[in-house]
């Protein structure tokens, strides 16, 4: 398993990183370092690097577990 | 007088006036201290900052001055316990662990952190100097706030240096290890299903500082520890959100009370942390503030989150530790040094006297237990400097087979934000570098002892002679 999945945020462009960790939460979002915009990974454009093949999002209680 | 921070500046800026750099020009939150700590720290150069004119991170002027560095310097932390650094591991052990005081309570009006009490919507994280530290990271962060909760069942205190994200103006993110007493409290608090009540305290004596980091069990009182490296009572004071039974310190600049979420986790980081490297983004939990109080002139610290100050910080509490746990079953040890070169935490150098067949790999054995950081045990014998990385390495290359020396374990306990580590476990490992005992051994090249004994440089070179030729890093 990678240590680190490379993302970019679709608003501002700016790319970083996020942890296994975090991307194995099923539909947990990530927040843009820089803009501060959450998202889903899934919307990361370009997509995630290494690219994560994960269950859906949990519309009904997103940032919640 | 109580001992606090400013006690603290004003007496080693008396004695050391050149080892305090004051920068009264403006100066951005934003990343721009650390590229000044750092362009100094590469020279060598650990002083103490105060900064007095800092733009926050959104681009006002703080009212507050901003201190840093305090532990950059592993001298600096040994002259705080009045020892050198060959004894302050010792030291320290002994006063958090052997010798700890019990803190002393105190009404509000004696406590110069209530000198300002804000609540609702005077509540303002950001209007604290805290930088953003490094090119990733998402904002400002309590780098020096120590999180303080209370065990549910005890009521015993925990206190740990832990990151928080100053999201909003009364929201903090924070990211707990899992193996951390806080956590083991939250933990608790989540399967009640109540919120935790913690706060986050800033600047007070280093002694304090230091003994917050001390390695107890769970649950044993970081205030009684900070007692005893402080050598008198920590003064504490009931919260003003949080409960009487609350008691946080009356001394410190600034206190950050709150509560956390139970089964809330949001995004937090990326973050530079001590190993050099920016962490990932990770689950983090939330603490909404109720209440921040601060002395009118308060000195917000920082700690230079993944440069010296940070690694030799948090060093001296693992190498008190590792002496003492090492020591008991290894009494050829006779010192311990985690560098540097290895963060402070993955490299562990220890030095055996004499030491008996077998000393070596017990004391590799017994080391990688002691603190879930320590990667990699290097064991020498005591004619090697193990506060120089050269000499270690020479012991490295001139006493080791790598077939009979090297001792490797995988699976062991890992630790989040090692950047090599990608889940629970880590392989880690230990090369005995001492002599073969009981076997005749080559002599490292040296005069003979007599001649050492009359010869004198001065002799034949000045002072200032010597001063004139260039030094050469090799």
């Amino acid at each position: 398993m990678p240590r680190v999945y490379w993302v970019t945020c679709p608003y501002c462009q700016f790319r970083y990183y996020v942890g296994h960790t975090l991307v194995r939460i099923p539909g947990f979002p990530t927040c843009c370092p820089r803009c501060h915009r959450e998202f889903p990974i899934e919307q990361s454009n370009p997509p995630i690097d290494p690219p994560v093949a994960r269950p859906g999002l949990r519309p009904e209680a997103p940032g919640r577990m | 007088m109580p001992k606090d921070l400013r006690t603290y500046l004003a007496e080693y800026e008396r004695a050391h006036p050149n080892q305090v750099v004051r920068i009264r020009e403006q100066i951005s939150s934003a990343q721009e201290i650390t590229a000044l700590v750092t362009a100094v720290e590469r020279q060598q150069r650990y002083p103490i900052f105060v900064f007095e004119n800092v733009l926050t991170a959104d681009g006002r002027r703080s009212a507050f001055p901003l201190v840093t560095n305090l532990f950059a310097s592993h001298s600096r932390c040994a002259e705080l316990l009045g020892c050198s650094s060959r004894t302050v591991a010792r030291e320290y052990y002994q006063r958090t662990r052997q010798q700890p005081i019990p803190p002393l309570v105190v009404r509000r009006e004696e406590a110069p952190v209530k000198e300002v009490v804000c609540r609702g919507e005077a509540i303002d994280l950001h209007a604290f100097p805290a930088p953003v530290h490094n090119f990733m990271d998402p904002g400002p962060y309590f780098s020096a706030g120590f999180l303080t909760t209370y065990d549910p069942d005890s009521g015993i205190d925990n206190c740990a240096l832990q990151r928080g994200w100053m999201k909003e103006r009364d929201r903090v993110r924070i990211w707990m290890y899992r193996e951390t007493h806080n956590a083991l409290n939250f933990d608790k608090y989540e399967r009640m299903g109540r919120e935790m009540p913690c706060a986050y305290w800033v600047g007070h004596h280093p002694l304090a500082c230091l003994a917050a980091q001390a390695r107890l069990g769970y649950p044993e009182s970081h205030f009684a520890a900070m007692g005893g490296l402080l050598q008198e009572p920590l003064r504490l004071v009931p919260s003003e959100t949080l409960g009487d039974e609350f008691l946080v310190p009356a001394d410190a600049e600034v206190v950050v009370e709150g509560y956390m979420q139970p089964g809330v986790r949001v995004p937090e980081g990326p973050f530079g942390e001590y190993p050099g490297y920016t962490g990932p983004q990770v689950p983090g939990t939330e603490m909404r503030v109720t209440a921040i109080t601060h002395r009118r002139d308060a000195i917000w610290h920082t700690i230079m989150a993944g440069y010296s100050d940070h690694q030799v910080m948090g060093s001296l509490a693992i190498e008190a530790a590792l002496y003492e746990d090492v020591k008991k079953r290894v009494p050829s040890l006779e010192n311990v040094h985690l560098p540097l070169s290895g963060a402070c935490r993955f490299h562990a150098y220890l030095q055996l006297r004499n030491p008996r067949p077998g000393d070596a790999r017990e004391a590799i054995l017994r080391a990688l237990t002691v603190d879930y950081r320590i990667k990699h045990v290097f064991v020498v014998d005591d004619d090697i400097d193990i506060w120089n990385d050269r000499e270690v390495l020479f012991a490295l290359a001139t006493r080791t087979m790598w077939d009979r020396d090297v001792m490797i374990f995988p699976a062991l306990r890992g630790y989040d934000i090692d950047p090599m580590v990608t889940g629970p476990y880590a392989c880690k490992g230990g090369i005995d570098c001492t002599k073969p005992v009981g076997e005749p051994f080559s002599e490292r090249n040296r005069p003979a002892a007599e001649v050492l004994e009359r010869f004198q440089l001065e002799a034949y070179l000045s002072t200032e002679e010597l001063a004139r030729i260039p030094t050469e890093q090799q």
